[in-house]
């Protein structure tokens, strides 16, 4: 009971950072409200039972990620933004409002035919960190995981002799 | 720490990749301490380590196929030749890059560390059974060569020639992950024996959840490899990119991507082939006229080797469709593919080997066709062994490009399908003209070629045209290699 309160609560917390993010006029703020957006869901994340998603949520979207996000807008220093005249229907709104029209048909077909299922049983363990850490080191996901690793060394050393002045 | 042992034999068998990605970080690190680069221990020691993996490779031959890290590599002879193949490539592209880099005035330690990581990633598409292990390396692969393109970043050319690489590659790596996404919503798996397995069963669950894949699948594959309508980027890129970077992409990444390409087509995919034929059918016929016919308008030899390159991942793509059609393993010519991917590399090396020496004294690439006018009188050596990989790259004997494009036909016909095999006819018929221009030039127009002096390019030139007329004269033991390692991903 209280963990679905927990739930609905934190969603709501997640929607209203969401639509406060687009309607915000100073990107800090808007940049902000993604932070508060991304705690939400993190949370939210816990009540599925889905707790190393949730710290990975919170490590690297709310923390990383932002940061960079802030990093750039105040770097950029970019000013806050006139406010666009509503109701004109201009061919850009009008094209972002049919594509978000579909997407929202879409997302609602499939919520549709998802809820009235019930849900399966989980395992006992499913989603637990140890659970991640047994298939990530200890199964069968072992070479993908090290390989990755190896995937962002390139990643970085590319970006390093791309990018810095004197080599 | 009970399950350290099995992970051991997974290490020792993947001993290729572990000490190409080990030698990657060694360098690495030892290029941000020794500033300068010292040329020598770099070179030597990339050289060293891509020589002694080919050693390890051919200790690993001949030993029955195994798997490793459950599963998400299989060491087999299919993926023994495919190494051998790029570690060749490597080695020569290593070979030419030391003098190259030099004289065009890139001295950067990362070099070496990044082709180092790129062969390394190669190899993991060559051994890799999963599709989540296949997309991990090629885009190790593909980051490592995005940054080797842009390396010379004084030069606009080379910066445009990456970053346009990158964002095409971006995208369609992120095709291809789409791709490998659907396969496994239609099939529950990524690992490609469960795949087939499940195909066998009768196709899994939403077949058009797997064609969507698949077809999602061959985009990706199909941008790796230059093939039309996917090719459109290779000339630019070929053209901007540093030579020894060049002759790395014509070859290695190719022949990854072909292998990583053919054990989708054939280990996974065999039951499903019918679906996928039409397509495969379609795009090596386009890739072979489109490569031949577009080369014939070109005046620069990079460009032209770039055209030549897409059309013969065409020809390449027919031996893929011949032998995924069935019918192919009895006619014993199976190992068509395997066989003319090793001599694609090769010619590719040797022709490569010269175009670096085409270098202007202010250290940028000249490759236009006229440059090479005389070079067959001012030198020979040069010239004739240039000679040599044209010949092969043509088609014609006694090369080993000759018997490989005569085995890669008759595989096609012996496979039913005659149609494609008529359109490649018709493809390298024209690519004799053009692959013999830059003969014209070099024998019978005057001039005073102004050409770069480095011994290991010579080598490279010497070592490639040789193996070319040897393996063309006498084709036998490389021909039942190449089957066997064919035969052991059919099995």
């Amino acid at each position: 009971m209280i963990e679905s309160v927990l739930f609905y609560l934190f969603s709501l917390v997640a929607i209203v950072a969401g639509v406060s993010v687009i309607t915000q006029r100073s990107p800090i703020a808007s940049a902000l409200s993604l932070v508060v957006c991304f705690f939400a869901l993190a949370a939210d994340y816990v009540m599925l039972d889905a707790h190393f998603v949730a710290v990975v949520q919170v490590l690297v979207y709310a923390g990383a990620i932002m940061v960079l996000f802030i990093f750039v807008i105040m770097l950029l220093n970019i000013r806050e933004t006139e406010p666009a005249a509503m109701g004109q229907l201009t061919a850009r709104s009008g094209g972002a409002l049919l594509i978000s029209g579909l997407l929202g048909v879409a997302l609602i077909a499939v919520l549709d035919s998802v809820v009235h299922q019930t849900p399966a049983e989980l395992p006992a363990e499913y989603g637990t960190i140890k659970a991640i850490g047994e298939a990530l080191f200890n199964g069968t996901y072992l070479l993908p995981f090290e390989a990755v690793s190896l995937l962002l060394t390139v990643g970085m050393i590319g970006a390093v002799v791309l990018a810095k002045r004197e080599l | 720490m009970g399950s350290a042992p099995p992970v051991l034999d997974s290490v020792i068998l993947a001993a290729p990749l572990m000490l190409l990605a080990l030698m990657g970080v060694v360098l690495m690190v030892a290029a941000a301490v020794f500033r300068p680069m010292p040329r020598l221990p770099f070179w030597g020691a990339s050289c060293l380590t891509v020589a002694t993996t080919l050693v390890l490779v051919a200790l690993g031959s001949g030993k029955p196929a195994t798997e490793a890290f459950s599963g998400m590599l299989r060491i087999d002879a299919y993926g023994n030749f495919f190494a051998a193949v790029v570690l060749v490539s490597g080695l020569f592209s290593l070979l030419i890059s030391d003098s190259y880099m030099e004289r065009i005035g890139v001295r950067v330690g990362e070099f070496y560390s990044l082709v180092l990581f790129a062969l390394c990633g190669m190899l993991g598409m060559v051994y890799s059974n999963d599709l989540m292990m296949t997309f991990i390396s090629l885009e190790v692969m593909s980051i490592a060569v995005y940054v080797l393109c842009a390396i010379k970043r004084s030069d606009d050319r080379a910066v445009e020639s990456g970053f346009k690489y990158f964002i095409l590659g971006a995208f369609s790596s992120a095709i291809l992950l789409y791709g490998v996404a659907f396969v496994y919503g239609a099939t529950g798996s990524t690992a490609l024996p469960a795949i087939a397995h499940t195909l066998r069963e009768g196709g899994g669950e939403a077949a058009g959840i797997l064609a969507l894949g698949g077809a999602l699948l061959l985009v990706g594959f199909g941008f790796k490899v230059a093939s039309v309508p996917f090719h459109m980027w290779a000339p630019d890129v070929y053209q901007g990119a540093p030579t020894a970077v060049t002759a790395l992409m014509a070859s290695g990444v190719k022949a990854a991507s072909i292998a990583a390409f053919g054990r989708v087509v054939i280990g996974a995919m065999g039951d499903d082939a019918s679906n996928w034929n039409g397509a495969l059918w379609w795009m090596a016929a386009a890739t072979m006229l489109v490569g031949n016919l577009a080369a014939l308008a070109q005046n620069d030899l990079k460009r032209i080797f770039a055209y030549s390159g897409i059309a013969h991942a065409g020809y390449l793509m027919m031996a893929l469709s011949s032998v995924a059609a069935g019918g192919a393993a009895e006619n014993g010519a199976i190992g068509s593919l395997a066989f003319y991917m090793l001599a694609y590399v090769l010619m590719n090396a040797g022709a490569f080997a010269v175009l670096a020496l085409m270098t202007t004294s202010e250290g940028d690439d000249a490759t236009d066709i006229d440059r090479l006018a005389g070079l067959g009188r001012s030198h020979p050596f040069l010239a004739a062994g240039l000679s040599v990989c044209l010949i092969s790259l043509a088609g014609l004997p006694p090369t080993m490009g000759f018997i490989g494009k005569f085995y890669l036909f008759s595989a096609a016909i012996g496979a039913g399908e005659v149609g494609l095999a008529f359109v490649g006819a018709i493809g390298a018929a024209a690519g004799v003209y053009y692959y013999l221009r830059p003969m014209v030039y070099m024998y019978m127009r005057e001039g005073s070629p102004d050409m770069a002096v480095d011994g290991r390019a010579r080598l490279a030139l010497g070592l490639t045209s040789a193996l070319l007329l040897i393996f063309g004269l006498m084709p036998s033991a490389i021909l039942q290699w190449a089957n066997a390692s064919m035969a052991s991903v059919l099995g």
